[in-house]
């Protein structure tokens, strides 16, 4: 049975049998309920999903995705809704899972280095949490106040500490997942380290929402640093500031987090923030953690490399407020960015290894030339991460085909660099054919041999990656 | 509805990234357990849906409008800097001229016409200039202080919101026919069983001139003269009519050549410090908020007041803080009042948090009451004695979640607090 919206007396029979699972207030189905589940902050994908139904226990999702599977109506798992590439837009139409009412922390514990936590609770939240028994969990996505942690897991996300920490895929100990058939399953162990069997885990963290629906989750967490120190550097050169990197990696430092900024970021964090921030090419953000003496030794040596790599402006944050304000710079300038440009905001996704970081950067520029497109540019510099920001107007159909088409030659120029088309916002509707190109036919038919084992009836998410 | 100038309305909605951040800080959202319809992000989507035809305009859609606060707390954090409690009124306006909203929207909407018109939303205007009875204070002036009809009258709104928790919608008629009740004499009924409710709100008003006379601040007061600001039509969607009002207000103001506005209530002060100036044209009377103006005496004359020993948390109402910009003022009254220990609550200045007021909580007590509880139950957190404010619309939903909650504390009007202690040094 393919539910979709229109299709009101078999919407109306399933809408009763869901109302016996969740209740009525748990089931959506007028259009000004559904609406909002038609997007996510891909913005330019969208779909009406028939249902929305919102969960609060995993014996709920149990029920709800065995009668999915049944009469095969897909079934697409939303936490935050805040994916860049269309993962949560139902574009086969059914039913949207909102998980965002699970939304417990379980347990915390600080002697086992773990914490067990529902999907729908959010990253921030959890931050908050953990740091009040001085852990934290390292991936750290720019959505963190808004994005839940079965979202981070799905989508494998990384952030700006990804750097020294890795991703979700490294932080991760089990999961309780129920799979497309309706069977609730638990993957990995609660202890630290395992070594048994296929790990199914991390195949399903990442997976999109394509292998089954997370309901728990066993996360890894470790202590807090004793201290973390801020610094910030401009330059007026990106170049300079792509050698800069090169530099402080050579020196043997890992800082947590190195971010690029160019000017465009700059400029609209300024209009934001008001922070009376120089006018540079570029802006630099690094963060060290460790010890105390530790941090101190490496700030020393990483504000002489900066200076020597030509930075105009090296500053240390004095105090939690400053480093709170230089953190904004990042995660809310290309936000702020149609303050500037009048404009809807497009942030892409690439990764290349670090010493073809220059070169990429360049060409970014030069082909955003060549498609008349103003783009800004974020990337994670440390790890080789770039988002190329476009600033598209929507209404403008020949804009967006420009953009479409500039998107994809930005990916297969990071691919002819060695580097891959998605370093964390994934695949999703966007990137279905990339991923194509990046994996090749035989990988991808073991991927779909995987999905086909796991969702023989194509319900879980259909119409994502190239699966 | 998908009319050209609604889709010129909605292309500021395409600078949305969708992030997200408003969620993390709408008080409606939050006791709606994150269903994405009822928040910010979603009722942008749902004003997009409108304006490009791929919703119908339907009272369910304009219920979805109708549960914005207008709290701008999603202002505050957008880096965009999008106002979803403006295009909220904005969708309003359009679902109230296409007739898509709910029979009892439509009956409270029709009675904030009537009470606007007759100078009073709560149909109390025979006895709004009540509260001044007793005071010296000239009709007429360059300076006028604005009583408005929510401080005047607040206590009918308390008696309002109470009945809409009765059964049956019993309470729902009732509040829609008020006007009429008033008109035909209930008011001489409510004036006598609800003394005490009445006396607090208009405490406010006394305390406030009687503080800007010891100061020497000269005011007048229009009393039963005084217009509606006519903010309530805005905040229900009567945007053409709000228009119309506001030059009719201007035109009053001019003939008595009034200069500047005092107000205690934020609401109002906030619509001619924000609204008026986008609706009428050549506005140039300065407004201000009664804290400012004490505070500014305060600092200019080095003045503190001794007060009975007591810790307070002041309680930012967002019209006062997201709307007037004045967030240090009331801080720089309570840390000059000896004794007065001022503990911040987590959400406090700029980023304050709702207490479930703003106009619609007629329409939705319950929701509205819930979120008041919280409010203050993190207020208590800091473990004050009293929850001090300066809005009558907050002191009737924190006086309801103090109820709510059932806790000890007190809520105290910041001007009451100041006369107290600056009566005892003036005698």
């Amino acid at each position: 049975m393919h539910l979709r919206a229109g299709d009101p007396s078999v919407i109306e029979e399933i809408v009763q049998r869901l109302v016996r699972v969740v209740g009525q207030r748990n089931v959506l189905s007028s259009p000004e309920d559904l609406y909002p589940y038609s997007m996510d902050a891909s913005l330019e994908y969208r779909a009406m999903p028939s249902l929305v139904v919102r969960p609060c226990t995993p014996e709920e999702v149990v029920e709800i995705v065995t009668l999915a599977n049944k009469e095969k109506i897909p079934v697409v798992a939303r936490g935050g809704g805040t994916n860049f590439v269309g993962g949560v837009v139902p574009v086969r139409s059914g039913i949207v899972l909102d998980l965002t009412r699970m939304n417990k922390i379980l347990e915390i514990s600080r002697t086992d280095l773990r914490c067990d936590v529902e999907p729908g609770v959010i990253h921030g939240d959890l931050e908050k949490e953990l740091g009040k028994s001085g852990l934290f969990w390292p991936p750290d996505p720019g959505s963190s106040e808004s994005c839940t942690i079965g979202g981070v897991l799905s989508t494998n996300a990384g952030g700006m500490r990804a750097l020294k920490y890795g991703t979700a895929r490294d932080w991760i100990l089990g999961l309780q997942v129920v799979l497309p058939n309706g069977e609730m399953i638990r993957t990995g162990a609660r202890t630290l380290k395992s070594n048994v069997g296929y790990d199914l885990t991390r195949l399903i963290v990442g997976s999109e929402g394509t292998l089954g629906v997370i309901t728990e989750a066993s996360l890894k967490v470790r202590p807090a640093p004793e201290t973390t120190s801020r610094l910030s550097a401009f330059f007026n050169e990106m170049e300079k500031a792509g050698a800069a990197v090169a530099k402080i990696f050579e020196s043997g430092v890992t800082p947590v987090i190195v971010e690029l900024m160019d000017r465009n970021v700059i400029r609209a964090a300024n209009e934001w923030l008001h922070l009376g921030l120089p006018d540079a090419e570029a802006s630099m953000l690094i963060d060290l953690d460790g010890t105390k003496e530790e941090v101190e030794y490496t700030a020393k040596k990483v504000e002489h490399i900066l200076t020597e790599a030509g930075a105009t402006d090296v500053q240390r944050a004095a105090s939690k407020e400053e480093m709170e304000q230089l953190y904004l710079i990042r995660r809310e300038g290309q936000i702020a960015l149609p303050r500037l440009t009048g404009k809807m905001t497009m942030p892409h996704d690439f990764c290349v290894p670090l010493s073809k970081l220059p070169e990429a950067l360049r060409k970014v520029q030069e082909l955003a030339e060549k498609w008349k497109m103003p783009v800004a540019i974020l990337s994670h510099a440390g790890d080789g991460n770039v988002h190329p920001i476009f600033s598209v107007d929507v209404t403008d159909s020949s804009e967006i085909k420009r953009a479409r088409e500039l998107n994809k030659e930005i990916c297969m120029m990071a691919l002819d660099l060695g580097g891959t088309v998605s370093g964390e916002h994934g695949i999703g509707i966007d990137k279905a054919e990339l991923m194509e190109h990046e994996c090749g036919e035989d990988s991808l038919r073991v991927m779909r041999s995987i999905k086909r084992a796991f969702d023989p009836n194509n319900i879980m998410n259909p119409g994502k990656m190239a699966v | 509805m998908a009319s050209p100038a609604l889709r010129e309305l909605a292309k500021k909605l395409y600078y949305c990234e969708h992030c997200g951040l408003c969620r993390s800080v709408c008080p409606i959202l939050r006791q709606s357990s994150q269903e994405e319809s009822v928040g910010p992000r979603g009722r942008k989507t749902l004003f997009l849906g409108l304006a490009e035809g791929q919703l119908n305009p339907s009272p369910a859609l304009a219920e979805k409008f109708y549960l914005c606060a207008t709290c701008r707390a999603c202002y505050f954090k957008c880096p965009a800097g999008i106002d979803i409690g403006e295009f909220s009124i904005l969708a309003r306006h359009e679902l109230v001229k296409a007739q898509a909203v709910s029979p009892f929207v439509r009956r409270v909407t029709s009675s904030v016409r009537g009470g606007v018109t007759r100078g009073d939303i709560f149909g109390a205007a025979r006895t709004k200039a009540k509260w001044s009875r007793g005071l010296d204070i000239p009709g007429n002036g360059e300076t006028l202080f604005f009583a408005s009809c929510m401080d005047s009258s607040m206590a009918y709104g308390e008696a309002l919101l109470g009945l809409l928790q009765l059964p049956l919608r019993i309470g729902e008629r009732l509040v829609s026919a008020s006007g009429t009740l008033q008109s035909i004499g209930l008011y001489h009924l409510f004036e006598s069983a609800a003394q005490g409710s009445l006396r607090f709100y208009r405490n406010a008003l006394v305390d406030s001139v009687k503080s800007l006379q010891i100061l020497g601040v000269d005011v007048a007061y229009m009393r039963d003269e005084e217009p509606c600001c006519g903010v309530a039509l805005h905040t229900y969607g009567l945007v053409d009519e709000f228009s119309e009002h506001a030059r009719k207000v201007q035109k009053i103001f001019a003939e008595k050549g009034v200069k500047r506005l005092i107000t205690h209530n934020p609401i109002c002060g906030a619509a001619f410090k924000t609204l008026y100036p986008q609706f009428v044209k050549d506005w140039n009377i300065e407004v201000k908020h009664v804290t400012e103006v004490v505070a500014e005496k305060m600092s200019e004359h080095d003045l503190r007041f001794p007060s009975k020993k007591t810790t307070v948390t002041y309680h930012d109402p967002c019209f006062l803080a997201r709307y007037m910009n004045v967030v240090e003022e009331p801080r720089t009254i309570l840390k000059r009042m000896e004794n007065i220990q001022l503990v911040e609550p987590p959400h406090s200045k700029v980023d304050t948090y709702c207490d479930g007021g703003g106009g619609v909580e007629l329409l939705y007590p319950d929701v509205c009451q819930d979120i008041a509880e919280s409010r203050v139950k993190e207020l208590v957190s800091t473990g004050a004695e009293k929850i001090v404010s300066c809005c009558p619309v907050c002191a009737l939903m924190l006086k309801e979640g103090i109820r709510k909650a059932g806790v000890k504390a007190q809520y105290a009007d910041i001007m009451t607090l100041f006369y107290e202690a600056a009566k005892s040094v003036h005698r």
